[in-house]
Parts: C-alpha cells; sequence; structure tokens
C-alpha cells in the first residue's frame, strides 16, 4: 500500500516537472516553429542560479531567477534566433543547439563542473499514517499544477491567448489582423525560457546540479511534445504525464536501464503508428518566412 | 559494454597498426621478469647479491634528461580533477628535480590537454611517443581516455601511468601502472566490516556502466565469503536525475546494507533523493558512493554512514604536510583533491622503477615498475605497485563520516590481499 502510495507520489512530482518543461517546449514549438534544443540547457541555468542565489530566501532567489530567466529568453530571441527564422528549419535546430552548448560551457566555466547542490527550503516531511513524503516535492507539485492551469486559462480565455493561439494557426494571417509576429515570438520564447529556468530552479534542490542535466530531461519532454495533439498548448501537458505514467510502471517492474530503452522504444513506436503527431513538424519544415 | 569495448579495441588497433613495434613486447617482458626474480632470489640468498644491486642502482647514471609525456584534461567535463592533477604533477616535478631527478639527470616534461576526449587523448599519447620521443606517459583521468591511452601506449611498449586507475581487466598485458586503488581494497574489507555491524541483507545499486558492475561483482563475492544474502542488484544509466523507482524498491527490500557503485553526479542525486525520501539516515549505505570527493554536493545526506577509502584528512605525516604546505602556497587555500596529491608522488615510484632498472629502456622500466616502491603522502610507510594488478596497494581505512565531512578513521584495515589475475 505504501509502496503504491510513493509510486503514485513520485509520478505526480516527476509529471508536474515535466509537464512544466514540455509545456514550455510545446509553446516555442507552437510559434516560433523551432525545435529549441536548448530547452534541457536553461532548465540547468535556473539550477545553477539558485545555486548562486543559495544565500538568499528561496521565494526571492526564484524570483529573481524567473526575471533572468526573461530576460535571457528575450535576449537569445532578439539577438539570435529571430536571424535564423527564415534559413529554416535545420538553421533555427542548429542555432538553439548552438545556444545550447553555449549555456553549458559558459556556466562550466563560471562553475566549474563539479557537482553542486542546493538546500530543500522545506526539509519536513508529510505524514500520513505510517508513511511519509518530502513536503518540498508536495507543495512543488501543487504550485506548478496551479501555475499551469493559470497558464492554460491565459491561453484559452484572454484576449491575449487568443492571438496567441491565432498566430500559432496562421501566423501570416494574424499578423494581417494586427497582431505582430515579432513581438509574439519574442513574448512567447521570453516567457516559455522563464518556465523552463523557472522548472530547473525548482528541481534544483532534489538533484545533482551540472551543467548537463539539462540532458535527460530533454528527451521525455520532447515526446511529451511528440504524442500531444498538434498544436494544443494543453497537450505538451497530457503528453508529459502519459510518457511519465508508461515510465513509472515500467521502472516499478524493470531496472531503470531497461525501463528506459523500452519507453524510447514504445514513445518510438508510437509515434511511427500514429504519425499525427509529427505532422505539426512537418509543417515546419515546409513553412515559408513569417 | 564488453562488446563496445572490443569494437573499440578494433579500431584502434587498424589505426595503429602501421607502428606498431614488431618487437613481441610481452614475451620479452616476462623474460626479464624472470631475470629480476632470479636476481631478487641471489639478493637474498647471499650477501653479494645485495652488494651487486647496490653498486648497480649507485652507478646508473642518465645519459640525458628522462623525459614524460603528461596528457591531461585541462578543458571539458573533468576539467577540474584535470587541473588539481597537473598542479599536483608540476609539483611533484619541481621537487623531484629539486632533490636531483631520476639517475643523476633532471626530469623533463611536455604538457598537453586531451579535454576528456579518448580520441584526442590516444592522438597525444601517440605524438608524445613518436615525435616528442618521451620515455613515458603520465596523467588522464577518464576510463575512456585511459583505454585510448593504454591501447596506443602498449603498442609502443611505452610505460603509461595514470593517476586516478585502479586495476581493470582491460589493463592486463598492457603498459599501464596505476595509482589508484583497485575494487578489492575497496570491498575486502569493507563488506565484512558492514555484515558484522548491520547484517548480513545486501542490496547492490549502481551505476550502469563497466566499471560499477565490476565493483559489485567484487562486493557479491565477498559478501557470498561471509554468509550474506543478495536481496537485490539495481543499475541505472549514468545521468539518471531521478532515483525514486529504485529508492522505492529498497525500501521495499529492506537490505541491511545498501553496497552502492552510483558515481558521480548521480551518487549526489541519489544520496539526496535517499534523504529526501526518508530511506536516509536510518539505512546503511556505503560503497564508492561516498567517495569524498562528492561529499560537500551531498549537504549532509551520508553524515554518519562508513566508507572504505584509502585516504582521510586525518592520516597525518611530515611529508603529507610539507606537500599541503607547498601546494597552497602556491596555488592558494582551499582543499587539495586527493588526484593533486596522487598526482604529487606518483613520479616517486617512476625514480624507484628507472633507478631500480639501470636504464631508460621502456621495457626494462616497465619490468621495474613491478614491485618498484617509493614512499607517499598518504603512509608512513612506503608503497609498493602490485606486480600482477600493477596498481599501488594502498592501506585502506574505514571511516565514519562527520558532519561537515570529515572521514574519520574507525578501523585501519592496512594492505588487502587479493587474488587477480590477468588472463
Amino acid at each position: 500500500m505504501n509502496a503504491w502510495l510513493q509510486i503514485l507520489l513520485d509520478f505526480v512530482w516527476v509529471s508536474a516537472c515535466l509537464a512544466l518543461v514540455s509545456f514550455s517546449l510545446g509553446l516555442i514549438l507552437g510559434e516560433l516553429k523551432i525545435v529549441n534544443i536548448a530547452q534541457g540547457d536553461l532548465m540547468m541555468v535556473g539550477a545553477y542560479s539558485m545555486y548562486a542565489l543559495r544565500e538568499l530566501p528561496f521565494v526571492l532567489a526564484l524570483l529573481l531567477t524567473v526575471v533572468l530567466g526573461l530576460v535571457l529568453g528575450l535576449v537569445l530571441e532578439r539577438g539570435i534566433l529571430r536571424w535564423v527564422y527564415d534559413k529554416g528549419f535545420m538553421a533555427t535546430l542548429l542555432a538553439s543547439w548552438g545556444v545550447g552548448t553555449v549555456l553549458e560551457q559558459g556556466v562550466a566555466a563560471i562553475f566549474t563542473v563539479s557537482q553542486k547542490g542546493v538546500d530543500s527550503p522545506l526539509k519536513g516531511q508529510l505524514t500520513i499514517g505510517d508513511f511519509s513524503y518530502p513536503t518540498y516535492r508536495v507543495v512543488v507539485a501543487l504550485g506548478i499544477v496551479a501555475l499551469l492551469a493559470i497558464l492554460l486559462l491565459l491561453v484559452y480565455r484572454t484576449a491575449l491567448g487568443l492571438r496567441l493561439r491565432a498566430s500559432i494557426d496562421n501566423v501570416e494571417m494574424a499578423s494581417v489582423l494586427g497582431v505582430s509576429p515579432q513581438r509574439m515570438f519574442a513574448m512567447v520564447f521570453s516567457v516559455a525560457t522563464a518556465l523552463a529556468v523557472l522548472a530547473g530552479a525548482l528541481i534544483a534542490p532534489t538533484i545533482a546540479i551540472n551543467p548537463t542535466l539539462g540532458l535527460s530531461f530533454l528527451a521525455p519532454a520532447f515526446f511529451a511534445v511528440l504524442v500531444a495533439k498538434p498544436g494544443s498548448l494543453a497537450g505538451p501537458i497530457v503528453g508529459a504525464m502519459a510518457v511519465q505514467a508508461v515510465f513509472t510502471l515500467l521502472q516499478a517492474g524493470l531496472n531503470v536501464t531497461v525501463a528506459e530503452s523500452a519507453l524510447f522504444g514504445l514513445l518510438a513506436l508510437f509515434v511511427v503508428l500514429r504519425p499525427q503527431g509529427i505532422s505539426w513538424t512537418w509543417k515546419t519544415a515546409r513553412r515559408e518566412t513569417p | 559494454m564488453d562488446l563496445e569495448d572490443s569494437k573499440k579495441g578494433n579500431a584502434m588497433k587498424e589505426k595503429i597498426e602501421d607502428w606498431r613495434t614488431p618487437s613481441p613486447m610481452i614475451s620479452r617482458r616476462s623474460v626479464i621478469g624472470g631475470a629480476g626474480r632470479l636476481a631478487l632470489g641471489l639478493a637474498g640468498a647471499s650477501a653479494l647479491g645485495g652488494l651487486m644491486t647496490t653498486t648497480a642502482r649507485a652507478a646508473f647514471t642518465g645519459s640525458r634528461p628522462y623525459k614524460i609525456g603528461f596528457v591531461a584534461p585541462l578543458t571539458g567535463p573533468v576539467a577540474p580533477e584535470g587541473i588539481s592533477m597537473q598542479r599536483g604533477f608540476d609539483l611533484g616535478l619541481e621537487h623531484l628535480n629539486a632533490a636531483g631527478g631520476i639517475a643523476g639527470q633532471k626530469v623533463e616534461a611536455v604538457t598537453q590537454d586531451t579535454k576528456a576526449d579518448p580520441a584526442l587523448a590516444a592522438t597525444v599519447v601517440k605524438k608524445f611517443i613518436q615525435e616528442e620521443k618521451v620515455d613515458m606517459i603520465v596523467g588522464t583521468i577518464t576510463n575512456d581516455e585511459e583505454d585510448a591511452a593504454a591501447k596506443v601506449g602498449s603498442a609502443a611498449g611505452t610505460p603509461v601511468m595514470f593517476i586516478e586507475a585502479g586495476f581493470w581487466h582491460a589493463f592486463c598485458n598492457s603498459t599501464a601502472v596505476l595509482m589508484g586503488e583497485n575494487s578489492f581494497d575497496l570491498c575486502a574489507p569493507l563488506v565484512p566490516f558492514m555484515a558484522e555491524k548491520f547484517g548480513k541483507k545486501f542490496l547492490l545499486i549502481g551505476s550502469d556502466f563497466s566499471f560499477p558492475h565490476a565493483y559489485l561483482g567484487v562486493a557479491k563475492k565477498y559478501i557470498d565469503a561471509v554468509g550474506g544474502t543478495v536481496v537485490d542488484e539495481l543499475y541505472a544509466p549514468l545521468g539518471t536525475p531521478d532515483w525514486s523507482s529504485s529508492i522505492a524498491k529498497i525500501k521495499a527490500a529492506k537490505p541491511d546494507v545498501i553496497f552502492s557503485g552510483v558515481v558521480g553526479g548521480d551518487a549526489i542525486g541519489f544520496a539526496k533523493q535517499s534523504k529526501d525520501l526518508g530511506l536516509l539516515p536510518d539505512a546503511h549505505l556505503t560503497g564508492v558512493n561516498l567517495q569524498p570527493e562528492f561529499y560537500p554536493a551531498m549537504g549532509g545526506a551520508v553524515d554518519g554512514q562508513y566508507a572504505c577509502v584509502r585516504y582521510s584528512e586525518e592520516i597525518d605525516n611530515p611529508d603529507n604536510a610539507q606537500f599541503k604546505a607547498a601546494y597552497k602556497k602556491k596555488y592558494g587555500e582551499g582543499p587539495i583533491p586527493l588526484v593533486g596529491s596522487t598526482a604529487y608522488y606518483a613520479l616517486r615510484f617512476v625514480k624507484a622503477a628507472v633507478e631500480k632498472a639501470g636504464s631508460y629502456d621502456k621495457s626494462k622500466v616497465m619490468a621495474a615498475f613491478k614491485g618498484a616502491q617509493a614512499q607517499t603522502t598518504v603512509s608512513d610507510k612506503p608503497l609498493t605497485i602490485d606486480p600482477i594488478t600493477m596498481n599501488v596497494g594502498y592501506p585502506m581505512y574505514i571511516c565514519q563520516i562527520q558532519p561537515g565531512g570529515l572521514y574519520k578513521i574507525v578501523k585501519e584495515v592496512g594492505l588487502v590481499k587479493n587474488d587477480l589475475h590477468c588472463g
């Protein structure tokens, strides 16, 4: 009983973090039609930011980290990505890969590559009978759920969200109707970057922080986006839960190495059998200049 | 993993085939080894023999400076270790030359960065041997670099000394000399200690690559020997961020001892999450997971646990005190990583071997490394290179980790016997 409760709570915790990253990845893919390879590295930046600010109160450090994410996103979009939008799918892919590499090496140069750790601000455990679970994970998971709910309300219930969805659907038509693609791109990339940075900052107290930590989150997040309903911003969240649910079940029965291979095998198979998932990226490849 | 290794090996062989030395190096080495043993027997049997060896040693003066190719990952993922290693090496070289060098000659070194890239390490080693005409290679941090360097060095009959490596079957019949401890040193004292203290139900967990598999394989032998059982054996790939499924399995299995071959950043993640999820501090975690260099990032998760190590800050001797003072004077305050101190005394084994060989001849020096002795900073007594495994035999310590990271010695194990062999 307790074992299952732990598995359930582990699932909630990991899938919440994964959902946040997948949502930000889906946002960028949807609006900018870019496969942002650097998304994992942006998480890593968030974790290092928390390490650098570890002397400050946790919430303050978190706020500063999110601000850093917003600024970083704006700088990357205005400074680098906008110059390669019209160079095609491969150019944007390579540009984001380059950004990721620069972030990894830059962080390694500043902090060295040795492992870093951040203390958890909530050290307590929530106890039900003889079962206990770290308070921090529960609080953060609930916080992420609330944040994603607010973001989805923004997307589906506000004028800004309407413009965003219009722009995702047909950027040329939306721009004719007065939605500036430049502004929308900059805003979306900036917000999505901040979300990835936030995800990294939130998991920082639970992991060993090193410059390549983002890589292990990138593949599941991509699959979460791929298995989702194309074009839907809520899709990657559902995708993240689906991917993590399968992974959790596989891990319960198998060694982690085997479970991981099986997971990616199954996901690849799913994408082959349901290619609607990748039709989205195909559109990207053939897309004309914005 | 084995398959991959052998594939890598083949590719390497093809590359270096054209410049491979034609001499059947291994058989030559064993002949010399035999001759050495014969000489040793004579020395023991008669005073004359003893006199002969002393005269031979004193009589040998090198005709030119002894030249070392130092290869180190000074940039890239393991740069901090690479740089510490270089600092220790440079300081060791300086002190060695100040004390008269090797065979009455100065020691020269050429240095090049490998970026922790095995292909680059192979190229650098090859360049050092062919163009710089070095007498031996010293350095490297990662297993991959070592494998690559050992292959190139062995093909050229050049001794290669690894600062971090312990015994590894891949190094059998190679020209590798290893400054690290082997898995037997790490497991043999620890398994009985843990079994006696906490119980005989062991759970093994490791990062999923060759070293942890080999290490836990050795642990299993000793668990069998004490009549213990292995309740489960878990592996997770390097770079695993989330350990909760493994931790849930450990909780369900309720082992007396968690014997961990989880390394690097994963060791830290695993320990931290074990604490978060309530497995620690009540469970008993041990193994290479608790290497002192991982301690600072583990945030106290492993306080109170027991580890088997070859070095503790508590080891105090004049040699180490002098080294520490010189290192801090040259490179500033702060903790000195083990790799730095190992690189510092590594050259003393080179000196011992070359002077014992009485020649710069690579195969003679290689043979002389077997059983070569030198004083180190980690022990009052001189340490010896095991003639079979070619790694330095270290007196091991079982330590209890104190809050703040002091590894407090609770048991001095001394030198550990092993039955390792090649073939």
